[in-house]
């Protein structure tokens, strides 16, 4: 991630603190796979994994999404449950971690269901999982989106980015 | 059904990194068979150090850049 | 299945070279003796001589067998044990000899079999294999009960315990692959290289945080000394430095100085290589400027003629003071003519008074001589007699005393004293002479510089002087004359000095807008180091990071899930033995069955067990440590009817540690149900209670050794109960 891209997911952060930051963070992450051509989106705030991705002819993805300032996340047994369910339907799990430093991005880690499991991670385990295509990709689409909406959103957090998501068709699920 | 053909069996059938876990595995047993718990610790051990050399050496080169 | 017949056992740990026999020909075999007696070398060398090395060391998964634990006896050279089995097709006999200290040197194994053959090395050992169908980590589970493993039972720590269990289930590699998984802590190499990495991070946002702080003063800075923003670029600086060549050109012009041009960057890493040569070149049209020659000469010429006007002054000066000086002696004491007349009359003077002196003289001295010749004699009454002529004179020596004190004396003396006082006029006039002389030279030196400041004065002004010439006055003329000149051309530089000002500023300029440059570029460096080659191979070597951590990690874990899914089933398959041989041991009247559960452990990856009654509830809080002695020879014996394999004999090593009176005996009951089994029971004991009750109570023959008297020397005395 570029220092500007940095910078501005950092002001957000200042503005609407660490839990906030992370459903708008979630929301520009669906905005990037939507810029990706994904034609099936739908983010969650609620119950059930955070992020659907389809694309025709294509791997469907659940994703778990996290962000952090430090070197760990925790993935509960609600969230293993939420991809284990995901799964059941043929999407395959994926965690989805932004660590807020200079040169980090987006890891999207498939980690297999079988060795899913609940507790306190470093971030950088997860590196055993990546799948680096992907990540190539969202990271131009990712950066795009923070360029286009950052100021949007600075303005009117969650809001805003539901009205884009809609804008954008994608499914958003609050309740 | 040995200690070892159990755990084989059990990464042949887990859904990633099969061959490359069961090398593993074949590793660690025959560092356990020819000197049981200090072999395998100093095997693994000794598997990490090149990677810990060339990490720090990257670190290091990329340090200079500041 | 095979049963023992015999061992024989010589230098073997406790026994030394003298050697014992032990025969088995009882279902049960029972050795009795004190500690430190050799019971359990019997047990060591049936183990020994049937596995050799494998149950020695760290491989063993025997704690006590880890650092040293000694073979051969301290009194013999080498250790030797020969085991006789009965097997289905006959008398097999192994004997197994080895030497001290590591290497094959005096290792022997040999294996006579029941057909006559006799195989020794590899093929004895692939024999005993074949024989025993048990690893030696089976073998200590289902046939060894060593002390070792009820102790460990009996240990407080729940970690501690559970490892116990798993090894007395015969789990022990699980757990010892795991313990070296775990001691390997590449989870913590990996979150240490990590950590590194994130400082590298914090001292990445660091540099650009100071960079761009320095930026941002330099910009201001910049924009201070009247740049734009538009100029605080490549292009911007570019077009500076043609301003200043521009500017340079013009300058040359206006001093009237050749200008030599310097080549003007293409690129802004060139502009402060540019902005040195500009400076020189600046420096240089100055230097050369026929305003700032002829000024920086004329004020040389002013500095001289100062200097030159100072010393004449002050020659002058001195002159005038040592000619008053002289003139001021002579008026005192005249010149130095009179100073010599004077000198030469007083020297007269003083001839002349040495002269009386010296006419005086002879007569004193005749005097003086005859009143010492009468002295000398006066003693001997010839004072009166004369010493020329012999003649009475009364009282001559009185009268010549007087003569010489009323007159001579005094005359003497009065001259001398002229004589004195002429000798230090003498010397006055002697220093005033001198004196004059000095003051004569000083004269003439003050004269002598002052007409060598004339001649300096004349060759600056160029002409010559004379007397009637004032040479300071002439100097301070042409002072004045240079410092209008001066003036003039003061006034002429000013305004091109402000022109080379302007032309420096901008030069200044240029080189800060290089500084902004050179920081913008720091700046670039620093934020692109992510598209490195270096970084990308970093990236590359954390993702390996983290696949062989995650690797052995998922490893660990499958170990686990296989340690306990195979406890589950050990457990499964003897759960009712254990049950059974617990409830005859123990006989707890609260527990009526006993249930034995497994889970996985989360942190260390081995089992945890606990152990239930017939209601579900928590045993361990409640149980004694004769029940946790019981349980443990339940699972012993538990696992003993697990196994398949052909050995059919048990050896128990102290196994009553901490079992209460009635436990004892219930034990005896239960190793009675072993033999009953078909298996043949070896018990070493030193409990003096449990030895009692197996004479008493065990129901099948029994041989009893009693080992004791145990020295260094000669090993243990055994001797057979009848």
């Amino acid at each position: 991630m570029d220092t500007v891209t940095l910078g501005r997911l950092r002001e957000l952060r200042k503005k609407y603190g660490a839990g906030v930051f992370g459903k708008i963070a979630q929301r520009l992450l669906a905005l990037s796979f939507r810029t990706m051509g994904y034609t099936h989106v739908v983010e969650r705030s609620v119950e059930g994994v955070d992020i659907d991705i389809a694309k025709d002819g294509e791997d469907k993805f659940a994703l778990e999404v996290k962000t952090t300032g430090a070197q760990s996340f925790i993935l509960d047994e609600g969230n293993v449950h939420a991809l284990r369910d995901r799964a059941i339907d043929g999407y395959l799990p994926v965690i989805a971690v932004l660590r807020l430093a200079v040169f980090e991005k987006w890891i999207l880690a498939q980690v297999p269901l079988d060795e899913l499991r609940a507790g306190r991670m470093l971030v950088d385990v997860l590196r055993a999982y990546r799948m680096t295509d992907l990540e190539a990709a969202l990271e131009r689409s990712f950066r795009e989106v923070v360029e286009e909406h950052a100021p949007g959103a600075l303005e009117g957090g969650l809001r805003y980015l539901s009205e884009q998501l809609a804008k954008d068709g994608v499914e958003v699920r609050d309740s | 059904m040995t200690y070892k053909e159990r755990v084989r069996e059990k990464i042949a059938s887990g859904t990633a990194r099969r061959e490359e876990r069961s090398q593993l595995w074949e590793e660690i047993t025959k560092a356990y068979e020819e000197g049981s718990i200090e072999q395998v610790e100093s095997a693994l051990t000794a598997g990490m150090a090149d990677i810990t050399l060339e990490f720090r050496h990257l670190l290091e080169k990329l340090e200079h850049l500041l | 299945m095979f049963n023992l017949k015999s061992v024989r056992i010589e230098g073997f740990r406790g026994f030394s070279r003298n050697g014992a026999l032990f025969e088995f020909s009882t279902p049960a075999v029972l050795l009795y003796g004190d500690q430190h007696q050799g019971k359990s070398s019997v047990l060591n060398a049936l183990e020994w001589c049937l596995y050799g090395d494998e149950c020695l060391g760290a491989k063993s998964g025997i704690r006590e067998r880890v650092g040293g634990w000694e073979v051969v006896n301290r009194q013999a050279s080498s250790a030797s044990v020969q085991v006789v089995v009965e097997t289905d097709s006959g008398l097999v006999t192994v004997t197994r000899t080895g030497g001290r200290g590591k290497g094959k040197k005096g290792r022997q194994t040999e294996v006579a079999l029941a057909d006559g053959r006799v195989v020794r090395g590899d093929e004895a050992e692939r024999e005993i294999a074949r024989m025993t169908r048990l690893s030696f980590k089976d073998f200590a589970t289902a046939v060894y009960q060593h002390q070792e493993s009820i102790r460990a039972v009996l240990v407080q720590l729940p970690k501690d315990r559970n490892e116990a269990i798993d090894r007395l289930l015969g789990l022990g590699d699980y757990r010892n692959v795991l313990d070296g998984i775990a001691r390997a802590k590449l989870g913590g190499i990996q979150k240490e290289l990590e950590t590194e990495y994130k400082k590298f991070q914090a001292r990445v946002e660091q540099a650009l945080a100071v960079r761009r702080s320095d930026l941002e003063e330099k910009k201001q800075a910049a924009l201070a000394k009247g740049l734009k923003g538009s100029q605080l670029s490549s292009k911007g600086a570019l077009e500076l430095t043609r301003e200043i060549a521009r500017a340079l050109e013009a300058f040359a012009l206006d001093l009237g100085v050749a200008h030599t041009p310097s080549a003007l960057p293409s690129r802004w890493e060139e502009i402060a290589t540019f902005a040195v040569v500009a400076e020189r070149e600046l420096d240089r049209l100055w230097t050369q400027a026929p305003d700032v020659a002829e000024q920086s000469q004329l004020n040389q010429r002013r500095i001289e003629a100062e200097r030159i006007k100072l010393e004449y002054d002050r020659a002058s000066k001195e002159r005038a003071q040592s000619r008053s000086g002289l003139r001021a002696f002579e008026t005192e004491h005249g010149k130095r003519q009179s100073i010599a007349e004077s000198i030469v009359q007083v020297q007269s003077e003083v001839d002349a008074a040495r002269e009386e002196v010296r006419s005086l003289a002879p007569r004193a001295e005749l005097v003086k001589e005859g009143m010492a010749l009468l002295r000398a004699v006066d003693d001997r009454g010839l004072a009166d007699v004369c010493p020329l002529c012999g003649r009475r004179v009364p009282n001559l020596l009185r009268h010549l005393e007087k003569e010489w004190t009323d007159r001579l004396e005094a005359q003497v003396r009065a001259l001398n004293s002229a004589v004195e006082e002429l000798q230090v006029k003498k010397t006055e006039l002697e220093r005033l002479a001198q004196e004059h002389s000095e003051l004569l030279r000083v004269v003439r030196e003050a004269e002598a510089a002052l007409a060598k400041g004339s001649q300096k004065a004349a060759k600056f002004l160029e002409r010559t002087l004379t007397e009637a010439d004032d040479p300071s006055a002439l100097l301070t003329k042409q002072i004045q004359k240079v410092d209008a000149r001066l003036k003039q051309i003061e006034s002429a530089l000013s305004e091109k000095r402000g022109k080379l000002g302007a032309i420096s500023e901008s030069i200044s300029r240029a080189g800060l807008v290089v500084e902004i440059l050179k920081l913008e570029n720091k700046v670039r460096l620093i934020e692109k180091i992510a598209d490195t080659k270096e970084y990308n191979l970093l990236e590359y070597v954390r993702d390996e990071l983290a696949r062989v951590v995650n690797d052995v990690d998922v490893i660990g874990t499958l170990v686990g899930h296989c340690l306990a899914e195979e406890a589950r089933e050990r457990v499964s398959t003897a759960g009712r033995a254990i049950d059974n041989h617990f409830g005859k041991i123990c006989q707890n009247p609260a527990v009526t069955s006993l249930c034995i559960e497994v889970e996985q452990g989360t942190r260390s990856g081995g089992n945890s067990y606990s152990f239930c009654d017939q209601e579900g509830r928590e045993l361990s809080p409640v149980l004694s440590l004769g029940d946790l002695n019981s349980l443990a020879l339940s699972i012993f014996l538990g696992m003993v009817t697990v196994y398949s394999h052909p050995i059919g004999f048990v050896l128990m090593d102290d196994p009553s540690q901490s079992l209460g009176t009635d436990q004892k005996r219930r034990l005896v009951e239960v190793i009675e149900a072993v033999c009953d089994s078909g298996r043949q029971v070896v018990l070493a004991t030193m409990d003096a209670e449990f030895q009692g009750f197996l004479r008493e109570y065990l129901g099948k023959a029994k041989s009893v050794y009693q080992i004791s008297g145990w020295t260094a020397e000669s090993g243990p005395s055994v001797s057979v109960e009848a």
